[in-house]
């Protein structure tokens, strides 16, 4: 039996798996997509849809903005099933102090071309009626987009398809061998190059990698007639992520087009059990009600929580991850693995095929991390 | 969020949950049973203290009544676990949560029934069997009313006869087992189970009036804005039967849903026990229907072997244990005889409606490859009852079994979750308890 | 904490209780499950479903969802598994009772 050579095997069918294979296969290669369980059914599925710029750092910032536009190219191809919408974020300005903080964030943004407009407490309540009377006022990121991950990233896998992509579903990888795979099976798989997109997964294949699990709650609403307009987050936001201790919590809330509200966002370092920790859900709902004082009765209808997987500098890890070039990662995506999945694939492609990548290819590269030990010796808050 | 304690929680106030928590009250345990529906009694029991109660009934709900310790908190929905030891739960009203921690706990939560997709089975008039049942026990009266009853299962009989007796006019029972199987069932019982032949003949005698026809289910069922006729099949001719009402349901599927929340392995679709009813999780029991579809005199036994068990009787728990396996062993029978055909694979078309809650198609499913593909990409299992009426449909349809369930189990406002905890409370007092003394009839008919 | 159990109160035959359906005052046997109640007034559908389908109860015991109303201003509640008190106050979506009318 002649056995099948592939250019780029891609181990796991999230969201950022699949965009790789897509743009992978669609760049000439002869992509191979194995995924033990459904498309999307990782972090993808648990994950909020977000695709904004964050600006925690000037990398982040580059990266993020570089990112969301390439979705907003893609925007006239997606199928209705995505449900994209430039939703817009609005960063509201809850304590006091924070209308300074809204001027510097803006400051920030434009500094980089990213539109944004300052609003008063007037314009946020005509914008947002819904929320709390006394908010001072936000920052409105016109250009940032809610979609549903799920459906992009089966998108993606049809994508891949179209350009001759094979699919291996219901297997993992297991080992990697010198130009081959492993699969769960007991089969090999033989490929030139292999890419790790398999979430916090990568850690069983690539052990030295200094990934963190961050486990996040999130609630969703029955339908509803829409109140919200927009993506709303509390400024607060990047504090509460980085607050020391294990858990923190923000508002962060996501209209979506069935009418829902989803509402975020916890955060629990170093956690990686599924399990629903009411406490967390209790800090959510408290913060939601503050926010949105209308809400109390609306009937949380599910909860789930999902994992991010963090490397201790705060960036994703893409990259070659051995020294001859064989083995790919693409995880550490945070809470911005949807943000990022197009822009990671496009990186992917600029280092399979030798091109320039568009940011500098050190600041993601996996070999950052070489000859240290652990997540928590690397970790300087 | 209030905090409340007991040595014995049970969740089902039907028979098992009656009878586990009769037995444990009596030994001293001090035990609180917690129900969604206003009513204890379950599925069978509802609405039988307002009307004379039957002869199994009587003694139990009289038992109910007289046991001290037990706390009914009916009304009460169980949302989900919280840590090993504790549950959520919604009281009625829903305006907050009470976090229910308890030392043992007893699964009782009984069954829901399987529908089927049918084209048209959306039309408001459409209901499940014990469904229209449970609503005229409400205080709906169908008097005159032209009622079909179809599906499968021992049931469809208690209903239509229940129907008849107040004043419907059942005009047809469709079960879709051969009459060669169902047959076979009815010499067994006369073999083995007399008193259950004798029920069955008189309920037949009952709705002797009614035509029971075997072998045949409904394949499309019509109207405009409510139901106005059925088409059935018995695989070689179409028939059409007129009705204002079709009361339609094909078994019984285990509420299951909580013990998963909670750990507890299921096989084959109930959760698994052992000899002692105990759930592969410590200190948590499971009884009745929730183990199996074996009906109400074992639901009451498990219950009872349950209840046993948790406040340490084990003599007692012991002497029960051979009359449940002969009534589990009699069950299996019942399995075979009501067997669902294949035939009702291909009743619903691309175009019928499979998941209710959010109007995903037979077609829409059908493109995927598994639950948890049809729940991401179609919503399918995503809305308000969380796959509970579309999941045991797509595991008959398609073999697709590994549904995820989340908590919350009942929708929660987010004012309750957002509650802080106060400090600990007591459960409200029963005041009343149920009981069986209510024998003034059916106070619930409305009058027109 | 105290707690009335209205499905454990049921009252003698003559009882009744006033309940507002859509602000139309109704006055029905103590005791009456809500759901019952409407089906009993006529009403057989009490919900629109997402593609804009009327629905009305389907499993009578708690699942399903069909039966969904805003009872005492809480949204989605299942009228087959709330007994009817005095003053208790169910909206279904106008158009539909109008359709029923
Ligand atoms: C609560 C929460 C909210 C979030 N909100 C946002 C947001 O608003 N915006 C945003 O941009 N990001 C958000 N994220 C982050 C985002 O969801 C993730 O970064 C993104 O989904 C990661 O995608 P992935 O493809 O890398 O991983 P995954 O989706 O986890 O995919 C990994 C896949 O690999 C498969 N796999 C595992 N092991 C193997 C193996 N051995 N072989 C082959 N395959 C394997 C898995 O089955 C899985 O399908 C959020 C995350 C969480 C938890
Ligand atoms: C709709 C229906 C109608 C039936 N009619 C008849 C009949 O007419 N004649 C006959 O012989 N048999 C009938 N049966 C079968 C009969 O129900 C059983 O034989 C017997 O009642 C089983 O008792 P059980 O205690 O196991 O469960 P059940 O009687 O089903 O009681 C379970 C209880 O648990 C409660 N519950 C479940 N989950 C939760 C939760 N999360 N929180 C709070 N409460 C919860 C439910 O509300 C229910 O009251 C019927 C079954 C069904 C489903
Ligand atoms: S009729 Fe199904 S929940 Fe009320």
């Amino acid at each position: 039996m002649a056995v099948e050579a592939y250019d780029l095997a891609v181990a796991g069918a999230g969201i950022v798996g699949a965009a790789c294979a897509a743009l992978a296969a669609e760049a000439g290669l002869r992509v191979v997509l194995i995924e033990p369980a459904d498309v999307a059914s990782g972090a993808t599925a648990a994950g909020m849809g977000h695709v904004l710029v964050m600006d925690d750092s000037p990398q982040l910032l580059r990266w993020t903005h570089f990112c969301r536009q390439l979705w907003l190219e893609l925007e006239s191809e997606l199928p209705a099933r995505v449900e994209f919408r430039r939703t817009g974020t609005v960063w509201l300005a809850a304590s006091g102090g924070a209308m300074q903080q809204v001027a510097s964030k803006a400051e920030k943004l434009r500094a980089h071309g990213v539109d944004c407009a300052v609003w008063g407490a007037a314009e946020l309540r005509e914008a947002e009626p819904a929320l709390r009377a006394d908010l001072e006022g936000g920052l409105y990121v016109p250009d940032d987009v809610v979609l549903y991950p799920p459906a992009a990233a089966e998108y993606f896998v049809n994508r891949a398809r179209w350009f001759h992509a094979r699919m291996r579903f219901g297997q993992s990888v297991t080992e990697l061998l010198r130009g081959k795979l492993r699969l769960s099976d007991g089969s090999t798989v033989v490929a030139e190059r292999c890419l790790l997109a398999n979430g916090y997964g990568v850690r069983q294949l690539v052990p030295w990698l200094p990934l963190e699990p961050r486990k996040g709650h999130l609630l969703i609403t029955a339908r509803m007639t829409p109140v919200v307009h927009h993506q709303l987050i509390e400024l607060g936001y990047h504090d509460s992520v980085r607050a020391p201790g294990s858990h923190s919590v923000a508002f962060n809330v996501q209209p979506r087009v069935t009418g829902q509200l989803l509402i975020g966002s916890s955060r629990q370092h170093g956690v990686a059990d599924r399990d629903v920790d009411w406490t967390v859900v209790q800090r959510m709902a408290q913060r939601a009600r503050e926010f949105l004082p209308s809400f109390a009765d609306q009937p949380i209808i599910r909860i789930w929580t999902g994992l991010r997987v963090a490397a201790p500098d705060g960036l994703p890890v893409i990259g070659y991850c051995d020294e001859e070039s064989r083995t790919l990662v693409a995880t550490g995506h945070e809470g911005l693995g949807i943000t990022a999945a197009l822009g990671t694939a496009q990186f992917v492609v600029n280092l399979l095929l030798g091109q320039p990548t568009p940011l500098p290819a050190e600041w993601f590269a996996p070999l950052r991390f070489t000859g240290s030990a652990s997540f928590q010796e690397l970790h300087c808050d | 969020m209030t905090e409340a304690q007991v040595e014995l929680l049970v969740v089902g106030a039907g028979p098992a949950g009656i009878a586990a928590a009769c037995t444990a009250a009596e030994s001293g345990v001090q035990v609180a049973v917690l129900d969604d529906n206003p009513d204890v009694g379950g599925q069978i029991w509802r609405g039988e203290k307002r009307s004379a109660p039957s002869s199994l009934a009587a003694p139990w709900l009289e038992r109910a009544a007289k046991a001290s310790g037990i706390q009914w908190l009916t009304g009460w929905a169980a949302v989900g676990p919280d840590g090993p030891h504790a549950l959520l739960a919604l009281p009625p009203g829903g305006g907050q949560l009470v976090r229910v921690a308890y030392q043992k706990l007893v699964l009782a939560t009984g069954a829901r029934e399987l529908f089927l997709p049918v084209p048209g089975w959306t039309l408001p008039g459409v209901f499940g069997a014990g469904g229209l049942q449970a609503l005229v026990k409400g205080g709906w009266s169908v008097a005159e009313r032209r009622i079909v009853v179809a599906g499968s299962g021992p049931l469809l009989l208690a209903v239509a006869a229940y129907l008849q007796q107040t004043g419907a006019d059942v005009v047809l029972v469709a079960e879709q087992a051969p009459w060669s199987k169902v047959s076979r069932y009815a010499m067994h019982l006369l073999l083995t189970q007399f008193a259950k032949f004798r029920q069955g003949v008189r309920l037949r005698r009952t709705v002797r009036s009614t035509p029971y026809r075997v072998g045949c289910w409904p394949v499309r069922i019509l109207g405009r804005e409510q139901v106005e006729a059925v088409i059935f099949s018995d695989g070689v001719r179409r028939f059409q039967e007129s009705c204002d009402l079709l009361a339609c349901g094909f078994g019984l599927v285990p509420n299951t849903e909580l013990g998963e929340l909670l750990g507890c392995q299921r096989a084959a679709g109930r959760l698994a026990v052992d000899r002692w009813q105990r759930c592969s999780v410590p200190h948590v029991y499971a009884a009745g229907e929730v183990c199996g579809i074996a009906g109400v005199e074992c639901a009451l036994v498990e219950g009872q072997i349950a209840g046993y068990h948790a406040s340490g009787n084990l003599t007692a728990a012991g002497r029960l244990c051979r009359k449940r396996d002969r009534l589990r062993r009699f069950a299996g029978q019942l399995h075979q005889a009501f067997a669902l055909r294949d035939e009702l694979r291909s009743v619903p078309d691309p175009h019928t409606i499979v998941c209710r809650c959010e109007d995903v198609t037979l077609g829409q499913v059908r493109e995927q490859m598994s639950w948890r593909a049809a729940r991401l990409q179609q919503r399918c299992g995503m809305g308000l009852c969380q796959g509970r009426i579309c999941g045991p449909a797509l595991e008959f349809l398609f073999g697709w079994k590994d549904r995820s369930i989340r908590p919350p189990l009942f929708p929660v406002p987010l004012g309750a979750l957002a509650d802080e905890m106060s400090p600990k409370s007591d459960l409200p007092s029963s005041e009343k308890s149920p009981s069986a003394s209510h024998s003034e009839c059916s106070t619930r008919r409305l009058s027109p | 904490m105290t707690e009335s159990r209205p499905g454990l109160d049921q009252g003698k035959e003559s009882e009744t209780v006033t309940i507002w359906v859509n602000g139309r005052m109704v006055r029905v046997p103590a005791g009456t499950v809500l759901a019952s109640a409407l089906l009993h007034l006529g009403i057989l559908y009490t919900a629109r479903s997402v593609s804009g389908q009327l629905r009305g109860p389907l499993c009578g015991m708690g699942i399903c969802f069909e039966c969904r109303a805003t009872v005492n201003g809480q949204p989605l509640m299942r009228t087959c598994q709330l007994v009817c008190h005095e003053g208790l106050r169910v909206e279904i979506a106008q158009a539909d009772q109008e359709a029923q009318a």
